[in-house]
């Protein structure tokens, strides 16, 4: 069946807002703060082969691994067999899943009694049972010290889920069960959301034409995408960065990418990074794929294509097994945020021998996470509260670096301080402000990071903490200078307590925890640099000094 | 009350003028080109036009402007200062440390209205009940403050302290500082005033935005109020986002409730139409000719919401729930390189205009598709005052069919079709993501091409009733002549629901009513009417992190007691997001209170039409084929009279479009009511 242009429009619009309408849904009633306040999830629908046709506006890495979390499950359930009543979860990072917290959940979209495609969502869980309460923490030696791990399993949703068995053993392996139950009820309502709307747009067009234009949606993003690549110079581009030792893994970790463009394709290869590490920082093939994938659209930065698998098929990534990118079972997979950072950093050091102009210099592009937990013994319950702090962008050719921002792997969002004070009356933030001098000098200036200090009110508060770079700031690029480095301390009366990049500690009452986060890098060199926005940068206390703003090495806070 | 009125609606290409006898007639229209540079330059063209006139002589002005909401886009409000409380002078700049486009490397943060060098960090603390951890250092705050005052010449204050909105002890009596110690005269916006919420930033950033724009406001009005005093006119209204109009005094201290007032006329019109034609819900579709805007109408009441941004900026003020497309009548269609067919959302706006304007414009626009097929008469557009170049749109359209291997008709219907799409995406984003279904709804059509588009839009939506008012090209400003008086109050408080004494609760909204009536009593005349007030509670189940508002009877919650906040919030929450969690715990966030002083209107005169005119035929293509379709003039329509589709009907301002299986009727107000068979 073919598919006219116009047709082929109005197919894409409505195709596109079904999974925008999914997060909505999943977002409005989700439970944790994680998740409704920091967004950490996603949303996608997907057809029957397992290709994404459209996903929300969320978070990019989840999006990398949705097709071969569905193709896992197919594997096991045959879709002839699935009834509207049968619901797919799992979080095995050997299964297409990202990491034990994300469970990731599919439904089966019937029309005309058959499977026709498939509602995915994926959100963060506060707590899955792991080994340590809260973020951070020590590492077990293997996957078994994450929490519950969940292989792709089928389960029916009226039988198993409300106060039913799979409900109950996951309540039962959580030290926040209302939070998790209630976020994959979110997580169902965004697919019930999905069916209701797939319903109607079935309705509208007939199930021939929906997944001849699904089809054709993805041909024409491929299609939108070899023509973007085209327009890149050919040739192959190296580029590495360090995810450095630590507790747990004595040795550097070097992450090497080749990048060739040929033609009309695009050859992402990891095949020289180094082998698989002791330690928590090991990262999926689903989330190594999706970091692959966002750079390089990044790169193309076509807002006009619509995102779906269709855009992947010119790109080909090589992660060997057993590399610190695709690791092999039973490795520990848990912190991978700033291992696929350091990816994606690599990936930019390539582009920028290439394209020098669409690059912009590596930003604090880490996760840095703060969590206080707390076992309250009048409600016999843990409350944990968990956020994610930004740090600054890398300035671009033309363009300071965004101060205070996410990253470009993990657009979340930071819980507003009178939320975190009236969720948890142990903590009062002292501060959360903007860190002058912490962006990388340059002709354009790196972002700023950012510091957030929190009082402790109360004995048995445990904070947890990791960072992504210890003694490696974000470089900068072109004569650019480097951003500053972050960290976290722990002041309790005269002593100052030095946090380590993945660590947990006990808390008493009176101790304030300082946390910085890390600037980006400058791009150009700073004696280029606008008079005037050097003095914009003065005047506003970016900088605090001349010598602030022209510095090329990184102001180290700790 | 029986005197003239007079509404002035300033839009992005033209300033609108209807003025209303003391029957509720329409009894006079402009249109003038907008002065952007000095907006009300045009305003005084516009009332230049009806002066000296018997009729001209109104009492009073209603008016909606884009005076701040210009301010906020170019960044032309006053030198403002904020003041915070210590150790988050960042409050503005980190904001909720969000990136919107996901892979935009180079992504620029919003800019916020203050600048970081004038936000003065002031020592002091509340707890999150909203008692004092650190007393206001008022030695030290007003250092700072003098300090900054030295170096620069702040022109308004935003105060904006932690937990305010859990008591106000150090807001005010930092303002009181400010006033007796530093003799400040200039404007001061509390957060605890301007939105006692909970979310520091969002609170910040609405009140830094009240006292950005607060003396642009007042400067406007001042020229405006001189200005019509010499015509004449006593009173000048001002409408606000929420679709309610506020005496000029009131608009000046809540500036930032003006922000997004335009739209908010139009839809404000439509529900009040609504209720006088019987209709219970509907939808409002105002295309104009770079974007549509669409708004729901539930039991003759706006939808509103306060989550909304400007320029990236959070304000979190009771606006209208209006969803807006990039698709007008000046939309752009191309073939992309992928091979789809794309219609804006650029647009060829007003100048050069679309092909068929022959001013220009070379690539084709759906007003060209519309005249390719035959819909807009050439020689009658804007009222013959401005010919159409069809063999220009012809050969426009003619060459985008060639690309795509398919004929003319096609491809201009086509062109229709992928607009329309996207106006029935902005339909479903008020109706179906919200819980509704857009079927339920009658489709209100106004804007210079909504009546154009609006019943091939509701074919594809299963909606099958449209309704075109008269002069849809005008109907903002007829919308600001019939808006009520409304103020929201907010308060928030938050704690569980069910440890709550519904005592408590009545408490708390009596003590909103009463200084929502000291405000309406100090501003309004009794002679206005009866007020009404609308109650409602911002709720949610423990652990959510966003509110649903539901309205409370308080009736009702005397008699039915916690349950039936409960038992509210849960059928809410259901018929929002399709599911309710029967037995979590609810959680409320904080009480809000609407009060609505309705104006006293007549109704709208009885329809007459003007002259007889038989419709002549003329061929057009639509659905799929060649048609013989009826062209009549409005004027020439009587009440009562029925005609079936294919019609087209015209008038100086709009085209309305009567496609096949569809019957238009004419209503005895004027409005034409367009039915599917």
């Amino acid at each position: 069946m073919q598919i006219d242009a116009i047709e082929l429009n109005i197919i894409a619009q409505a195709l596109g807002c079904i999974p925008d309408e999914m997060s909505l849904s999943m977002l409005r009633t989700a439970y944790s703060s994680i998740l409704r306040e920091v967004r950490d999830g996603a949303t996608g629908l997907l057809d029957a082969e397992a290709n994404i046709l459209a996903e929300s506006s969320l978070i990019p890495v989840h999006f990398g691994g949705l097709p071969m979390a569905l193709r896992a499950c197919l594997d096991q359930f045959p879709v002839g067999d699935l009834t509207p009543d049968d619901v797919f979860l799992l979080n095995d990072p050997y299964s297409g899943g990202q990491h034990a917290p994300d469970f990731i959940v599919f439904t089966p979209l019937f029309a005309g009694g058959r499977v026709v495609a498939f509602a995915g969502t994926v959100a963060h869980k506060s707590d899955v049972g792991s080994a340590n309460v809260g973020l951070g923490g020590g590492s077990a030696g293997d996957m078994f010290g994450s929490g519950l791990i969940i292989p792709p399993i089928k389960f029916h949703r009226t039988r198993d889920w409300e106060r039913g068995l799979l409900q109950r053993m996951v309540a039962a392996n959580s030290r926040a069960p209302d939070e998790v139950i209630g976020d994959v009820n979110a997580q169902l309502a965004a697919c019930q959301t999905a069916q209701l709307r797939f319903d109607e747009i079935v309705e509208r067009f007939g199930i021939e034409t929906i997944t001849a234009g699904g089809k054709q949606l993805l041909d024409y993003s491929e299609r939108r995408m070899r023509e973007a690549i085209r327009a890149l110079p050919s040739g192959t581009f190296y580029g590495e960065d360090v995810l450095e030792a630590d507790a747990d893994e004595p040795k550097d970790c070097v992450i090497r990418v080749r990048v060739t463009v040929d033609g009309d394709e695009i050859i992402v290869d990891f095949s020289d990074t180094d082998g698989q590490i002791r330690g928590a920082r090991n990262a999926s093939l689903a989330s190594t794929l999706a970091t692959a994938y966002s750079c390089v659209r990044a790169i193309l930065r076509d807002p006009t294509i619509p995102a779906n698998s269709g855009c992947n098929r010119p790109i080909k990534v090589i992660v060997p097994e057993g590399s610190v990118l695709n690791p092999r079972r039973p490795a520990l997979i848990m912190s991978r945020m700033n291992t696929i950072y350091r990816a994606y950093d690599a990936l930019l050091a390539a582009f920028a021998q290439f394209v020098p102009e669409r690059v912009v210099a590596p930003g604090h592009n880490s996760a840095t996470g703060m969590s206080f937990s707390y076992f309250n013994p009048e409600r016999r319950r843990y409350q944990i509260h968990a956020d994610l702090i930004g740090g600054g962008n890398g300035a671009g050719s033309q363009n300071d670096g965004a101060d205070a921002v996410n990253g470009p792997l993990g657009v979340t969002l930071n819980v507003p301080v009178e939320a975190v004070e009236n969720k948890n009356p142990h903590l009062r933030v002292l501060s959360f402000r903007l860190l002058p001098d912490s962006g990388g000098a340059g002709r354009q200036r790196g972002g700023l990071a950012v510091e957030r200090t929190v009082l402790v009110l109360a004995d048995g508060v445990r904070l947890g903490y990791y960072r992504g770079r210890d003694n490696r700031p974000a470089p900068g690029m072109f004569g650019g200078g480097a951003g500053a480095l972050g960290g976290c301390i722990v002041t309790r009366g005269d002593t100052i307590l030095r946090m380590g990049s993945r660590e947990s500690m006990l808390l008493e009452t009176g101790d304030v925890v300082t946390l910085t986060t890390c600037g980006g890098g400058g791009y150009g060199t700073p004696d280029g640099r606008d008079p005037k926005r050097n003095e914009r940068d003065l005047v506003n206390g970016y900088v605090s000094s001349e010598a602030g703003a022209s510095t090329p090495t990184h102001a180290s806070v700790f | 009350m029986t005197e003239y009125r007079v509404g002035v609606e300033i839009g992005g290409t033209f300033t609108d003028l209807v003025l209303l006898d003391e029957r509720g007639r329409i009894v006079r229209r402009a249109k003038v080109l907008s002065t952007p540079r000095a907006p009300q330059e045009a305003v005084f063209h516009a009332l230049d036009e009806i002066a000296g006139t018997p009729e001209g002589r109104a009492a009073v002005m209603v008016h909606g402007s884009t005076i701040a909401t210009n301010a906020v886009l170019e960044r032309k409000g006053a030198v403002t200062a904020l003041l915070v409380t210590a150790g988050f002078r960042d409050v503005l700049e980190i904001a909720r440390q969000e990136q919107t486009d996901l892979y935009d490397l180079k992504y620029q943060s919003p800019r916020p209205v203050v600048e970081r060098s004038r936000i003065v960090e002031i020592t002091e603390r509340l707890a999150p009940d909203g008692s004092v951890v650190i007393a206001l250092d008022e030695t030290a705050a007003l250092a700072a403050c003098a300090k900054l005052f030295e170096a620069d010449r702040v022109q308004s204050i935003a105060i904006c302290f932690l937990h305010s909105f859990q008591n106000e002890v150090h807001e005010r009596r930092m303002a009181e500082l400010l006033r007796n110690e530093l003799h400040w005269e200039g404007a001061i916006s509390l957060s605890c005033e301007v939105l006692p919420e909970f979310r520091e930033y969002e609170r910040a950033s609405t009140v830094a935005m009240n006292a950005y724009v607060k003396p642009i406001m007042d400067g406007y009005l001042g020229e405006i109020e001189r200005n019509i005093a010499q015509r004449g006119i006593r009173e000048l209204h001002i409408m606000q986002s929420n679709g309610g109009v506020l005496p000029a005094a009131q608009a000046r201290s809540h500036a930032v409730r003006t922000l997004l007032s335009g739209p908010a006329a139009g839809a404000t019109g439509a529900a009040y139409d609504a209720v006088r034609l019987g209709l219970r819900h509907a939808i409002t579709l105002d295309m104009g000719g770079t974007s549509t805007d669409v708004c729901r109408i539930a039991d003759g009441r706006i939808q509103v919401t306060t989550d909304y941004r400007i320029d990236g900026l959070p304000l979190r003020v009771p606006m209208a729930d209006i969803a807006t497309v990039g698709a007008g009548g000046g939309s752009l269609a191309s073939v992309d390189s992928g091979g789809m067919l794309r219609v804006g959302p650029q647009s060829a706006g007003g100048d050069p205009g679309p092909v068929s304007y022959g001013r220009g414009g070379t690539q084709p626009t759906v007003t060209d598709a519309n005249v390719v097929l035959g819909l807009i008469r050439p020689d009658l557009f804007l009222g013959g005052r401005m010919p159409l170049d069809v063999d220009a749109a012809r050969r426009a359209i003619g060459a985008l069919a060639d690309t795509l291997g398919l004929s003319s008709d096609v491809t201009s219907e086509g062109v229709i079709r992928v607009a329309n799409t996207s106006v029935g995406h902005a339909i479903r984003a008020v109706s179906t993501a919200r819980g509704f279904d857009p079927r339920d709804h009658v489709l209100f059509a106004y804007g210079g091409a909504g009546p154009l588009h609006a019943a091939l839009v509701a074919e594809k939506l299963g909606i099958d009733r449209v309704m075109v008012p008269p002069d849809p090209g005008l109907f903002s400003a007829f919308g600001l002549l019939v808006a009520d008086f409304t103020r929201d109050y907010v308060k928030s408080e938050m704690c569980d629901a069910s440890a709550l004494a519904s005592s408590t609760v009545l408490e708390r909204f009596e003590t909103l009513e009463t200084s929502a009536r000291a405000d309406l009593a100090a501003q309004i005349s009794e002679a206005h009417g009866k007020c009404t007030i609308r109650y409602q509670l911002d709720l949610r189940y423990v652990g959510q992190g966003f509110e649903l508002p539901v309205d409370v009877e308080l009736e009702m919650l005397r008699e039915g007691g916690n349950a039936y906040i409960e038992r509210s919030f849960h059928a809410e929450h259901k018929a929002r997001y399709g599911h309710a969690f029967g037995t979590a715990a609810i959680e409320l966030v904080s009480f809000r209170l609407t009060l609505a002083v309705p104006q006293v209107i007549p109704e709208r005169a009885p329809w007459q039409a003007a002259k007889r005119e038989e419709p002549i035929q003329r061929p057009i293509y639509l659905q799929g084929a060649q048609r013989s379709c009826a062209f009549v003039r409005r004027d020439a329509l009587a009440a009562g009279v029925a005609l079936d589709g294919p019609a087209v009907i015209g008038e100086d301002t709009a085209t309305i479009l009567v496609p096949a299986g569809w019957r238009v009727t004419v209503h005895e107000l004027g409005h034409l009511i367009l039915e599917r068979r």
